[in-house]
């Protein structure tokens, strides 16, 4: 049996039979899980616009990397937030567990009482980038410009929503 | 060493400490535990809680009996939600989303302290449109769509993207809907009289409604 499976170049299950070798590469860009806006439920009213991006970290053959792999997302050409509630902050390094994370954007983090109104358009843009976090260097996961207003989200230029499995680099989706 | 020397030192300890201390950030946040409930008041095993208030925050799981605590909440006036897809409870963060009469509960969160017996109380379940998007030659097709409710106005939009073989939960209310891709006419359900009100499709509670949605391409 052992033989056979070095014959086969694959490896030994426990029932005795043969399996393809499955090779772990590593992370190299995002998929797209499922992208979804609207108003939040708990304050349809008053409440800014949100965005959430479920996103997947894939290797380079556009396969699921399901390792719990660290993120981050850092900005860069950002303009001054005309809703005056301070500029955004990106998040910082945390664990994508099976190599999945969300991706929110809104104007305020506080959804419901940060006194945006939804009709004033205010907002910003900036350019975010997003990539593995590692003491040995960081590997860029995606790029994407956005602008980001009290009442809609857009990236890369379109307002679309992005189709499930859209791939994602650092050119963009 | 001489006793004064040894004085100095455990001095020098002290001002050190107290000078950590100082420095010591206060926490900014607290905890709340509490029950998730289904549709039928039971507690709702292995549902995910979420704070609907936020547009990022902890997330945790009920365990077998339903409950949780939920740890790193930013303090003050937060409100929680909870789903579970599998049992056809829908991840309600958006408005599109809410049932008539549902309220979830909202609560000043205090740092370093817990808020407890939460209860988060689930409305019916949702209903589910089980999509299948193909262009005229009957290739499947990956989609967005975009829901409306009348009686939300536009505060009830609300635009997801869709495998072309879906299952979508949906809210037991009167809604309209749109499938869109690109390259695509855009389809709408009601077809050329979808806004008025035989463009609206309304399900109940844990019904399945089947779908073939053939797009045409653009010309």
């Amino acid at each position: 049996v052992i033989a056979l499976a070095s014959a086969t170049s694959g490896s030994l299950q426990c029932n005795g039979g043969v399996s393809a070798t499955e090779t772990v590469t590593a992370p190299d860009h995002l998929s797209v899980v499922v992208d979804q806006e609207g108003f939040p439920a708990a304050c349809p009213a008053t409440g800014v616009y949100l965005r959430q991006m479920q996103m997947q970290v894939v290797d380079a053959t556009d396969h699921a990397f399901r390792n719990t792999t660290s993120v981050k997302e850092t900005y860069s050409n950002l303009t001054n937030n005309t809703c005056g509630n301070g500029q955004p902050v990106p998040s910082a390094c945390s664990p994508a567990a099976s190599g999945e994370f969300i991706d929110s954007m809104g104007v305020s983090q506080n959804l419901c009482s940060s006194g945006i109104k939804q009709s004033s358009g205010c907002g910003y843009s900036l350019t975010s980038t997003w990539s593995t976090c590692s003491t040995s260097g960081s590997k860029t996961l995606w790029v994407s410009p956005r602008v980001t207003k009290s009442n809609s989200v857009k990236i890369d230029g379109s307002l679309a929503i992005w189709p499930n499995g859209t791939q994602c680099t650092s050119n963009g989706c | 060493m001489d006793g004064l020397s040894m004085w100095r030192r455990i001095a020098a300890a002290f001002v050190l400490i107290a000078a950590g201390l100082a420095q010591t950030p206060r926490s900014t946040t607290g905890s709340v535990e509490g029950i998730v409930l289904d549709g039928e008041r039971k507690p709702l095993a292995g549902a995910t809680v979420f704070i609907g208030t936020l547009a990022k925050g902890p997330r945790t799981r009920t365990d077998a009996e339903g409950k949780f605590v939920l740890r790193d909440v930013p303090i003050g006036n937060v409100g929680l939600d909870a789903y579970k897809e599998s049992d056809g409870y829908p991840y309600n963060m958006f408005s599109f989303f809410l049932i008539p009469g549902q309220h979830l509960p909202k609560f000043d969160v205090i740092a370093g302290e817990t808020v407890k017996n939460v209860v988060i109380h689930l409305g019916p379940k949702a209903a589910c449109l089980r999509l299948q998007i193909t262009d005229e030659s009957g290739h499947p097709i990956n989609a967005s769509l975009s829901f409306s409710r009348p009686d939300l106005g536009q505060r009830g939009d609300y635009r997801r993207s869709t495998e072309a073989n879906d299952v979508i939960l949906v809210p037991p209310v009167p809604f309209r809907f749109t499938v869109e891709a690109t390259g695509f006419q855009p389809w709408h359900y009601g077809a050329e009289r979808w806004q008025d009100g035989n463009g609206l499709i309304t399900l109940k509670s844990g019904e399945t409604r089947t779908l073939a949605v053939r797009l045409r391409k653009t010309e």
